[in-house]
């Protein structure tokens, strides 16, 4: 997946870290387990768990990071890509939002099965409708 | 049914294998190469994670499909079961759809060759038809009828 969907998926309004989500950054590879603080501090300090170096060997650390503007989500990640259509259906408020492979592209749906937005993956499918969100 | 039954029938499926990035029931999350990281909060409230061992080490602990990012990789699994052959980076075919009432199934788009125009024409097929009120239900589902 290219580094430019990933960039136009956090530039988003609506984008943000969720647990479970992966980032890669030019260091290394971490799969983020975020929780962001609530209250006076209101920082984006989020909890990350470092367990793979860019080797992919593992490390076992536990740090508290905040992201940073290299931090990237892995779009190719199921689980981030499941993370990502969370998103996309909270910002349109329609649990019945989905995607779908049509022909040679993938579509996402309203819940009235009509397509709004559409790309060659169903990472860009998501991401399109994410910047299409009110 | 409730989640821990539908997590103890993913499980039991062949197709079945944790994933990174996903949540057990436990609230313990699967990182990396398979360790799991548990989060909580200290007596202050304050979020903390720790690493415990790998997740092969805690044979007892079952998935919670209502977190999206578990949610996201159970899709892959089906995707594995039903599409062995896809090659790296391929786009998947299979995903979720729903009836007009508003219920889940799973479906794939698949190629049909006809004989007299070669070229290849694209239709919607059910693999589990929707009449499942969550997602993960029809997803569950559809790796338990997997070939």
């Amino acid at each position: 997946m290219s580094i430019e969907i990933a960039r136009r998926a956090v530039a988003c309004k609506h984008w943000r870290w969720a647990p479970g989500m992966l980032s890669r950054c030019s260091t290394d590879t971490r799969r983020a387990v975020y929780r962001w603080l609530v209250g006076l501090d209101t920082r984006h300090y989020g909890l990350v768990c470092v367990v793979q170096d860019k080797h992919g060997r593992p490390c076992r650390n536990v740090a508290t990071l905040q992201p940073g503007p290299d931090d990237l989500p892995d779009l190719d990640d199921p689980a981030t890509l499941g993370c990502l259509l969370a998103l996309v259906r909270e910002a349109w408020v329609d649990p019945w939002v989905r995607v779908e492979p049509m022909s040679r592209e993938w579509r996402t749906l309203h819940s009235k099965a009509a397509p709004f937005c559409a790309g060659p993956t169903e990472a860009h499918a998501l991401v399109a409708a994410l910047e299409a969100a009110p | 049914m409730t989640a821990h039954d539908l997590a103890r029938r993913a499980v039991a499926c062949p197709g079945w294998r944790w994933m990174p990035g996903m949540l057990t029931l436990e609230h313990g999350r699967v990182c990396g190469s398979g360790f799991l990281v548990i989060e909580g909060t200290d007596e202050l409230g304050r979020p903390f994670v720790d690493c415990a061992d790998a997740i092969d080490h805690w044979p007892a602990c079952l998935p919670d499909f209502t977190d999206v990012a578990t949610f996201g990789a159970l899709v892959e699994l089906v995707r594995e079961a039903y599409e062995p052959r896809r090659a790296p980076g391929a786009c998947p075919m299979v995903c979720t759809y729903q009836s007009r009432d508003k219920k889940w199934g799973v479906g794939a788009q698949i190629y049909v060759r006809r004989l007299r125009n070669l070229q290849a024409q694209a239709s919607f097929r059910a693999l589990v038809l929707p009449t499942y009120e969550t997602e993960a239900a029809a997803l569950v589902a559809a790796l338990e009828a997997a070939p």
